[in-house]
């Protein structure tokens, strides 16, 4: 018999993101909701036995309980056997209080909540499979939770051994500082599970779109959260066949996608670059944060807002930063614009070598004049 | 550089105009609103208006509003011909807002439209920008008597004509300095107010993000006060979930260590009766155990402890043989010392008696001398003396003074005869005989009688040496020496009665034969040790051996007559110990049939010490787990809505917001030490050529009424008036209008002059004669056509008769 999974993680439910104008913020709480029916939606097409979360589900642990249920209800829709939730490094649980107990209390018989460090036999669910988790219990944490799979009797009576872990895969993720459950992929191949699904890292691994026969697989984040999140948002759907070969399918999931662009503007051709530059099919889910740097001419300076007030009519939120963007000014500039021998020429001479100040001081004389 | 040719499609009012001009004077004639002013302007919009106008700019506006034509027509058209060092070269541009154009022919003939390279070929021969060109060549006589009202009405400025003229090329571009020092601060005050940026801190360092100023907050510093209270709210949110992991941790824990402390109270409750049973058993075995113990000790010492009491007292009497025996010897030791002590004592008493032998010997040699003798020879030298004494005292002197005979003897005193010669001279004692042969002549003193004192002295001193003879053998002389020795005689005699009487001492009335036969009848034994080590080996004996096997002994009779008491025989405890072992076999009998204490107990009493403290602290925990519960609720509550890594994010936005408005404050810093600088530098040139101009241009202007002099050392110039030689109050607004027309035109053409004298090029006078009375007017027209010598002017009029007056290229317009 072979196994279809549908492996996800790192929704982050519950995450505010309050450096956004309340009404992108709107949009991109909603989006994580949206991403949910996405998932149940793209693993009911392809027939998958079960949905995988390794982790971060949520984004904290006391996330409201209306999201959760919103949550369950989207993920009830799964026509598969059985839904696994790992506890990840952001909704750690030691079974106390807290949003997994409002899960808990709520959740349909066929989801299976994987907070302990035991097996799970799924046979119950009319699955010859055994899960060894390996749950969260921290924010941080130095070392993996694998230890008791390594002092584990594998179960043999069951067909498939799946491994379910959150943490930094070495290699993939940074853990400059080594505190998210760091884990390597010759620790995780040496406890003969049949394959490991993880969750933590917002990349997805391995690289390639129909990986074959690889048995480590990091589903990524199915929806972006942030600037350092750059792609579009997949999870893996997932095939053991019976001869326990795995192949895999990177499937899309996600709504919005975030870019940061830093360009240098020389001259108008530049400016009027920046649309085709950034705008992407679907401008509307593109959140931006463009910074702009370099000296132009002001002629091109003064039109700048019009390229902005254009982008921002396509994209669903762009923040510019052209505090080192700055009109470029030469002495010739200088000369026609002020007589020679006049305070402002003199002054503004002063400042020749200094771009950024030269520009500052001559917007001040504009203002000046601009106000007689 | 000079204007040859203006030509228009349509500009305002102009269509199909064409306007050719020539070197030196051109006037411009025409009654108002002919387009005078509109041919003007269109060439100055040529020269420098870009042709694409802008629907957002109110400059471009303004521009559409005054040239384009109205209703219809979307573009106007200027082409201005210049020539430039003999040659031409024509900008031709189109005012538009979708087609704007710009041309320039090159004196090549070639064309070009890059709107960039035409500027630059156009800078090359215009010189200067459009603001010198709008500033002066362009200006207008409204404009220049502007500023120059300006200038003088501003107080700050002192009247003179460095000052003024200093202004007026400060001014220039209509930036007025102190208006841009007042921007510079308001926008240093916006950015840095409450702010320190040498020391990047708040102005008060007390003043942080957590107690900041409510009023005048600058940007750097609400930026520093958000970004603060970010960290903060990082701070706390990294706790939070911190306390949140450690209590979370705790509670679990908490609650493994619940269910481990369930399961053995489980275990052990199930153990409690049997082991407690074991608690009353256990102590009772012990009990017994020891008795055993003891009885079976007893028994096995009762026969050594008999055996120990012989041994001791056979001990005992061997020691105590060894000590008469001692005791023996000491009394030996005691007989040997009497009979050394009677040797001792007879020796000495032969000693003493024989040195009272050799005393006697000494004394019997002074045998002859007398305690009587000495004192009768002592009065004989008495009775010697005093006669001797009495006869000297009865001196006679004599001289014989002639004798017959030489014969002559003489006794003298007591003395025996003797010879003298005549003449010889004598001294005799009481009696004197002199006598010869012839003569015997006796002299006697009458003082005394001779004849008495002469026989005792001569029975005396026979008496003497009688007695002087007894005493030969001593060798005695006198009595003196008689009592000397009389004295030696009876030391000798003390000296023997003393030894005698130690003698005496020494026997003790016994004779010496009797101390004899006593010390010979004493017999010793040989070998005999020293009393000390007899004394010692007697006391070791004694104190240590014979004592310490008593104590002992003594010990165990007690110890036997104790078990006695106890147990009166071996027999009868031996009974004892067979009962007390089969009381011992019952109860382990019955311990075997109880549960084990588990091992890691070492005594029910610990047993049900653990439990009970088990059941305490499940009690405990349970209440301690509910409080942790409470606990973790809370802090779960009152933590951020964001996680710390959202938090984080949006602290580097703000940071970098922060450090930006730093750079941007330091900037604003260099301007303002660059406006400083030229505010210095300003104050510091000398504005002299210019004066010089001026003041020729003023003085042509004013007919010679007024001049700008006295230049003193800090270039000041009063302007005075010429004709009363007054010095006028220093003040320009006390000027007449007609004045202020004079002084801005002067300014005017100095400003020119200084500009262009190197490269003349063309100046544009609008109408500027109105204002000047026919006297000044005259002088104007004399200037503007000296003026046209060095420079194209192009001067426009509505008075035919200024025109006539001017002459020149005249440009009439209808």
């Amino acid at each position: 018999m072979s196994l279809k999974i549908f492996h996800t993680s790192d929704i982050h439910l519950g995450m505010k993101f309050s450096g956004y104008p309340a009404s992108v913020q709107e949009k991109l709480r909603e989006a994580r909701i949206e991403v949910l029916n996405t998932i149940t939606e793209k693993a009911n097409s392809a027939d998958c036995d079960l949905l995988v979360v390794a982790g971060d589900l949520f984004n904290h642990n006391k996330v409201k309980a209306e999201i959760v249920l919103k949550a369950i209800n989207i993920f009830d829709h799964f026509k598969g056997k059985a839904l696994l939730f790992l506890p990840g490094n952001h909704d750690y649980d030691l079974g106390q209080d807290n949003v997994w107990r409002i899960f808990e209390n709520n959740r349909t018989k066929r989801m299976i909540l994987l907070n302990e460090f035991k097996p799970y036999d799924l046979e119950d669910y009319g699955l010859d499979v055994t899960i060894y988790p390996s749950p969260c219990d921290s924010k941080h944490s130095e070392d993996n939770n694998l230890d008791w799979i390594k002092k584990e009797q594998i179960n043999n009576s069951t067909e498939y051994a799946i491994g379910i872990a959150h943490g930094a895969l070495q290699g993939l993720s940074p853990d400059l500082k080594d505190k998210y459950f760091q884990m390597t992929a010759t620790e995780l191949l040496q406890l003969n599970m049949d394959i490991w699904l993880l969750g933590h890292s917002h990349l997805q691994y391995p690289a390639d779109d129909k990986p074959d026969n690889k048995k480590i697989f990091n589903s990524g984040t199915p929806e972006p959260d942030g600037m350092d999140c750059d792609h579009e948002g997949y999870a893996w759907e997932i095939t053991i066949k019976d001869e326990k070969d795995i192949v895999a399918e990177k499937i899309m999931t996600g709504k919005f996608r975030f870019y940061e662009y830093e360009q240098k503007i020389r001259d108008r051709q530049d400016f009027l670059n920046l649309p085709e530059k950034i705008l992407k099919e679907q401008a509307e889910n593109q959140i931006v944060r463009l910074k702009l740097t370099g000296g132009v001419a002001e002629e091109i300076y003064q039109q700048r807002q019009e390229i902005y007030d254009k982008l921002k009519y396509e994209l669903g939120y762009l923040n510019v930063n052209d505090d080192d963007l700055y009109i470029k000014l030469s002495m010739e500039d200088i000369a026609d614009k002020f007589t020679p021998g006049s305070f402002p020429h003199h002054f503004l001479e002063k400042l020749a070598d200094d771009e950024k100040s030269l520009h500052l001081a001559y917007e001040l004389i504009k203002e000046v004049q601009n106000e007689a | 550089m000079k204007l040859k040719k203006f030509s228009t499609q349509i500009f305002a009012g102009l269509t199909d105009t064409e306007v050719p001009f020539t070197e030196g004077l051109n006037v411009i004639l025409g009654p108002n609103e002919a387009g005078k002013s509109t041919i003007i302007n269109a060439i100055f919009a040529t020269l420098f208006k870009e042709p694409k106008i802008k629907s957002r700019s109110n400059e471009d506006k303004k521009f559409n509003e005054r040239f384009l034509p109205y209703p219809e027509g979307n573009y106007i058209h200027g082409k201005v011909t210049l020539e430039n060092s003999g040659e031409e070269i024509a900008i031709e541009k189109k005012w538009s807002r979708n087609n704007p154009s710009v041309l320039l022919k090159l004196p090549n003939g070639n064309i070009i439209d890059n709107a960039s390279q035409i500027k630059k070929q156009l800078n090359e021969v215009l010189i200067y920008g459009s603001s010198t060109y709008d500033n002066i060549v362009f200006a207008k006589q409204r404009e220049i008597k502007r500023t120059v009202k300006n200038i003088a009405e501003d107080s700050n400025v002192k009247n003179t004509v460095n000052d003024f003229l200093r202004k007026a090329v400060m001014e220039m571009d209509g930036v007025v300095s102190d208006e841009l020092k007042e921007k510079i601060e308001a926008e240093k005050e916006k950015l840095i107010s409450r702010w320190n940026l040498e020391k990047g801190e708040p102005e008060n360092p007390d003043r942080d993000f957590n107690n900041p100023y409510k009023t005048n907050l600058g940007k750097i510093y609400e930026a520093y006060v958000a970004r603060g209270r970010l960290k903060n709210k990082i701070r706390i949110a990294e706790e939070a979930e911190k306390e949140y992991q450690e209590a979370n941790h705790n509670l679990n824990s908490l609650q493994n260590k619940l269910q481990q402390l369930k399961k053995e109270l489980a275990e052990l409750s199930a153990l409690e009766e049997d082991i407690y049973r074991r608690g009353t058993l256990q102590p009772k075995l012990e009990a017994k155990n020891e008795k055993l113990n003891e009885l079976e000790k007893i028994k096995k010492r009762w026969p050594d402890v008999k055996s120990e009491i012989k041994d001791q007292q056979d001990k005992l009497a061997t020691l105590r043989k060894k000590i008469g025996q001692l005791e023996n010897e000491r009394e030996e030791f005691k007989k040997k010392q009497v009979k050394q002590e009677l040797a001792a004592k007879i020796n000495k008493v032969e000693d003493y008696q024989e040195k009272i032998k050799k005393l006697e010997q000494q004394k019997e040699k002074l045998a002859v001398i007398s305690s009587e003798k000495v004192k009768k020879l002592a009065a004989l030298e008495k009775t010697i003396s005093n006669t001797e004494a009495q006869l000297e005292a009865a001196k006679l002197q004599a001289k014989v003074l002639r004798s017959t005979s030489d014969n002559l003897s003489v006794i003298k005193g007591v003395e025996e005869e003797e010879k003298i010669s005549v003449n010889s001279e004598f001294v005799a004692n009481g009696y004197l005989r002199v006598f010869n042969d012839d003569i015997d002549i006796e002299v006697r003193s009458a003082e005394i009688n001779f004849t008495e004192l002469k026989n005792d002295f001569k029975e005396a001193r026979q008496e003497k040496l009688v007695l002087l003879e007894e005493f030969k053998d001593l060798n005695i002389n006198n009595s003196e020496e008689a009592r000397e020795k009389l004295n030696h005689k009876k030391v000798l005699s003390r000296e023997i009665s003393r030894i005698k009487e130690d003698i005496n001492d020494l026997l003790k009335e016994k004779a010496l034969e009797e101390l004899k036969n006593q010390h010979n009848k004493i017999e010793i034994k040989e070998d005999i040790r020293e009393i000390e080590i007899i004394e010692a080996e007697m006391e070791q004996l004694k104190d240590r051996e014979i004592n310490s096997i008593k104590v002992s002994l003594e010990t165990n009779k007690n110890i036997v007559s104790d078990w006695k008491d106890d147990h009166e025989s071996i027999e009868k405890l031996e009974t004892k110990i067979r009962s007390l072992k089969e009381e011992i076999s019952n109860i382990r009998r019955e311990l075997a049939g109880l549960a084990d204490l588990p091992a890691k107990f070492e005594s029910v009493a610990e047993f049900r010490e653990y439990l009970k403290n088990i059941r305490v602290q499940r009690e405990q925990k349970k209440e301690k787990k509910h409080e942790l519960k409470e606990k973790l609720l809370d802090i779960q509550s009152n933590m951020p809505a964001e996680s710390v890594e959202e938090l984080k994010d949006d602290y580097k936005r703000k940071d970098k917001r922060f450090k930006s408005l730093i750079a941007r404050a330091k900037r604003i810093l260099q301007i303002e030490r660059a406006f400083q600088e030229t505010l210095e530098m300003m104050d510091e040139k000398s504005f002299q050529p210019l004066i010089e101009s001026f003041n020729d241009y003023l003085n042509k202007l004013t007919a010679g009424d007024y001049l700008a002099n006295n230049i003193n050392d800090d270039f000041a110039i009063e302007i005075i008036k010429q004709e009363d030689k007054t010095t006028l109050p220093v003040n320009i607004n006390l000027l007449s209008y007609g004045t202020y027309d004079s002084v801005a035109m002067a300014l005017r053409f100095a400003l020119y002059d200084n500009l262009f004298q190197e490269n003349p090029g063309f100046i544009i006078l609008d109408d500027c004669l109105v204002n000047l009375d026919p006297e000044r007017t005259d002088k104007a027209l004399e200037l503007i056509n000296s003026f046209k010598d060095k420079y194209q002017v192009i001067f426009s009029t509505c008075d035919p008769e200024t025109a006539d007056r001017l002459g020149g290229n005249r440009i009439e317009l209808v």
